[in-house]
């Protein structure tokens, strides 16, 4: 099964540099025959990979320990679905899983717009093999998944296949549930991103820089950034139940990683309305989604390279060298691009006024970006420090907080005022007739929450915001269903379902506000977080706030891949019960590594999440911590809302549909007429 | 007190975690910088001072933040700083977008508004594509 992967990696490779030249020597010479063959060089290298995906997990599942990635990363013990999930679990195997579903999104490109005649897709498809190229060399010559493991032997000279009798296991903080799903999903959105950049770069290599590359890649982008955005929020929902400090964003390099190409997209998701509306800002939009593809490959080097310091980055490694010639070449190259074809780049409009709605997007642009910069500098500023004083220095929490928090509050007030703003000229009739309800609304709820005891600058400027922000959402709800209500005479839920209907993505973008929002408010609740800690013993009690837990039990087990001790706490709240927890510690074999197992009593106000933080040997009790986290279920909330504003943006119009239909009948008529 | 001189520490095991929040099962450095810490405390050290104590013992990247003296002092001006310069380019291209829209004659505006000829044109693209 070994030699069938590599067979199926380095095939691949070879028909993904056939795929390349033969796609972009089509595009630029307009042969057709050799852009046809090209898309299937794509296919074929899509069922390659495949292939070798397919014999991995088979090679994970049959614990091959032969296989130097098998052994470094399951053990038999482990669950047969966290045997599949170490497919990414470790860095041979997520590199592969990198290339496997770029893969896949060049052959669904391929196969979506097979009966599209532009040049735009084969280049597309030949930038997105180029990058598939990239990956499957590091998968065929610098990490394989499938490098057998080898000793020698007293006597003779070669190595001899060598298995051990079990493998390392997955690291144990990866053995979640959540971690079954968190990495495909957050590598769907990050390698998504590609898709847009390769539609750009064929507009620049193609000199098709009218809206057409931007049509064609709406929904991409809108789904690689939803995915980007969910996957995000997934990671937030694993460290908060695995890693047990009591938080979920820790501004770890890896985080970061995944969190500066989502900001620079939702930059370009925003100014890329004013290209399609005004025939502006075209260098901008190029520029901004070669960012967000250049600080995908950054943050897949910051992940694996060690160049910076993580609780999740995977080991050291000497690829480093690759991303960073590739990055090089890469941006090199795509800045010529857009130098070259700066006279097709040109704004066909000019900006109106400095108060208007591309101003707006301006201005929200600007914002995104500046905290994108300020989450990158302080991601790698360690290293600059290092390089420059040869000393190493740790950027922290603490920094990224001072930093962003301003900055994200500014973002959220730009949430709200941006759409209350008017393409072209915004007039102060209509800016006070937009601000005032909205505005008052927010500071009389201000009002009442500094008089009900809320305090703290930035607790109240959020919530303020928050309530402005959804008076801005419901004002505009509001005079869209009044308006269907008077002129079509609709009831309230016909007229609301209507207007979203007829306008998805304008609404859709609302309620992602609204889910923004609705984040935000989780975010706000970690300004009144409570702790404590304490030594128990059966019969003992340690309380926060209202809570009040008594020790019942303590109990230690094994099972065949860990050993735990477990905590029984009842909890009462205000003397009311409500029910045990169940806080565990566990400490698995073959990794020799430790985990906290959360217990939790999550509703809409308050979480209550208590850690088994270990055993004090001096007394043998056990250690309890306690967190009263306010307000966190709205950000998983608000993460369920963004999805749904997503999809309700990414749906078809139905002016879309009938445009589609009309284009589809136009190409059959066409091809059917070339043939006679 | 220990959770103000904890937050301003990191944990030294290579996870980046802030001190007060590692929790690494049995960590080899988050639990005796904690133990040293509120030893210190006990001992009536004052928090500058614990702090100082540990930058001596471990150097600068014990400290959660850069300080702000030096090359450091750039980790905290720098985004300040690009912004501003962003703010200061967006300014120039927008004062310059609408002088250009000031020079230009207005009867090609009396033909047909721009809000019009974006709408033709969004269309005209559409079924282009």
């Amino acid at each position: 099964m070994a030699n069938f992967g590599n067979l199926s990696l380095t095939l691949a490779f070879t028909f993904a540099i056939y795929a390349v030249i033969s796609l972009i020597t089509g595009t630029k010479t307009g042969r057709r025959d050799l852009i046809k063959s090209g898309e299937n060089a794509v296919y074929v290298y899509f069922a390659l990979i495949t292939s070798a995906v397919v014999g991995l997990l088979y090679l994970l599942v049959t614990s091959n320990f032969q296989i130097e990635y098998v052994a470094s990363i399951t053990n038999r013990d482990m669950p047969v679905y966290y045997k599949l999930a170490a497919l990414w679990g470790g860095q041979a195997g997520s590199l592969l899983f990198w290339t496997w579903i770029l893969a896949t999104y060049a052959a669904i490109v391929t196969f979506r717009n097979r009966q599209r005649r532009t040049n735009l897709v084969p280049a597309a498809v030949g930038i997105m093999s180029m990058t598939t190229l990239f990956f499957l060399s590091l998968n065929v010559f610098a990490e394989n998944p499938f490098s057998e493991l080898a000793m020698s032997h007293a006597g003779l000279e070669e190595q001899l296949p060598f298995a051990p009798a079990d493998g390392r296991g997955l690291n144990p903080l990866l053995q979640h549930p959540v971690m079954v799903i968190h990495p495909p999903i957050l590598y769907l959105g990050y390698v998504g991103m590609v898709v847009p950049f390769a539609f750009a770069i064929a507009a620049l290599i193609t000199r098709e820089l009218g809206n057409a590359w931007i049509t064609l890649i709406r929904r991409w982008t809108l789904i690689a950034w939803g995915l980007l955005g969910f996957g995000i929020i997934l990671g937030g929902k694993w460290a908060y139940m695995e890693l047990g400090w009591g938080g979920y964003w820790a501004w770890d390099p890896v985080e970061n990683a995944s969190l500066m190409p989502w900001l620079t997209a939702t930059a370009f998701l925003h100014s890329v309305i004013v290209q399609e509306k005004k025939n502006m800002l075209k260098v901008w939009n190029v520029t901004l989604i070669i960012a967000t593809y250049l600080l995908v490959i950054f943050g897949t080097f910051l992940t694996r390279s060690g160049v910076v310091s993580s609780v999740h980055a995977f080991a050291q490694s000497s690829i480093g060298s690759f991303f960073v010639s590739y990055i090089a070449i890469a941006g090199g190259l795509c800045v010529w691009l857009v130098f070259s074809r700066l006279e097709y780049l040109k704004s066909e409009n000019e900006l109106d006024s400095v108060v208007s709605r591309e101003s707006g997007f301006l201005f929200n642009n600007l914002v995104f970006l500046g905290a994108c910069f300020a989450v990158l500098w302080g991601t790698v500023f360690p290293v600059i420090s290092e390089a420059i004083q040869g000393e190493k220095i740790s950027v922290g929490a603490p920094f990224f907080n001072k930093i962003n928090i301003p900055v994200g509050l500014f973002l959220l007030f730009l949430t709200g005022v941006g759409p209350l703003l008017a393409w072209r000229k915004t007039s102060p009739r209509s800016l006070k007739k937009n601000f005032l309800w909205p505005m008052a609304v927010a500071m009389v709820a201000a009002a009442i929450l500094f008089a009900t005891g809320v305090s703290g600058f930035y607790p109240l400027v959020s919530f303020l915001l928050c309530v402005f922000v959804t008076a801005t959402i419901f004002v505009e709800f509001f005079r869209g269903i009044r308006a269907r209500m008077r002129a079509h005479g609709e009831m309230l839920h016909h007229a609301f379902l209507r207007l979203i209907g007829k306008n998805k993505r304008r609404y859709g973008g609302y309620i992602v506000h609204f889910a923004i929002v609705l984040i935000f408010i989780g975010f706000t609740g970690n300004a009144f977080n409570r702790e404590t800690k304490g030594e128990v013993t059966e019969g003992d009690t340690i309380s926060l706030g209202a809570y009040e837990l008594r020790c019942e039990q303590i109990e230690e087990g094994e099972t065949p891949n860990y050993t735990y001790i477990v905590a029984t706490l009842s909890a009462t709240k205000n003397g009311k019960p409500m029910g045990t927890l169940v806080p565990e510690k566990r400490f698995y074999h073959a990794s020799e590594q430790g985990t906290s197992e959360v217990a939790l009593r999550s509703n809409l106000a308050e979480d209550l999440y208590v850690v088994f933080a270990g055993v004090n040997e001096d007394n043998n009790r056990a250690v309890i911590q306690i967190f009263l986290n306010p307000l966190v279920a709205w950000v998983w909330i608000g993460t369920i809302v963004m999805i749904v504003g997503t999809v309700v943006a990414i749906l078809p119009d139905g002016r879309d549909v009938r445009i589609q239909r009309r284009k589809r009948a136009l190409e059959k008529l066409l091809r059917a007429s070339e043939k006679i | 007190m220990f959770n103000r001189v904890s937050d301003k520490l990191v944990c030294q095991c290579g996870c980046n975690m802030i001190l007060r929040v590692c929790n690494h099962f049995e960590c080899p450095s988050a639990l005796p910088m904690r133990a040293e810490i509120e030893e210190k405390i006990l001992a009536g050290a004052a928090e500058d001072a614990i702090v100082t104590d540990f930058v001596e013992e471990h150097g600068k990247v014990v400290l959660a933040t850069p300080s702000a003296k030096g090359i450091d002092l750039a980790a905290w001006v720098m985004p300040g700083f690009v912004v501003l310069m962003g703010l200061f380019l967006l300014l120039y291209f927008v004062s310059d977008w609408l002088a250009k829209k000031k020079v230009k004659p207005a009867a090609s505006q009396q033909q047909l508004d721009s809000g019009t000829m974006s709408r033709i044109e969004d269309e005209l693209s559409r079924l282009d594509t």
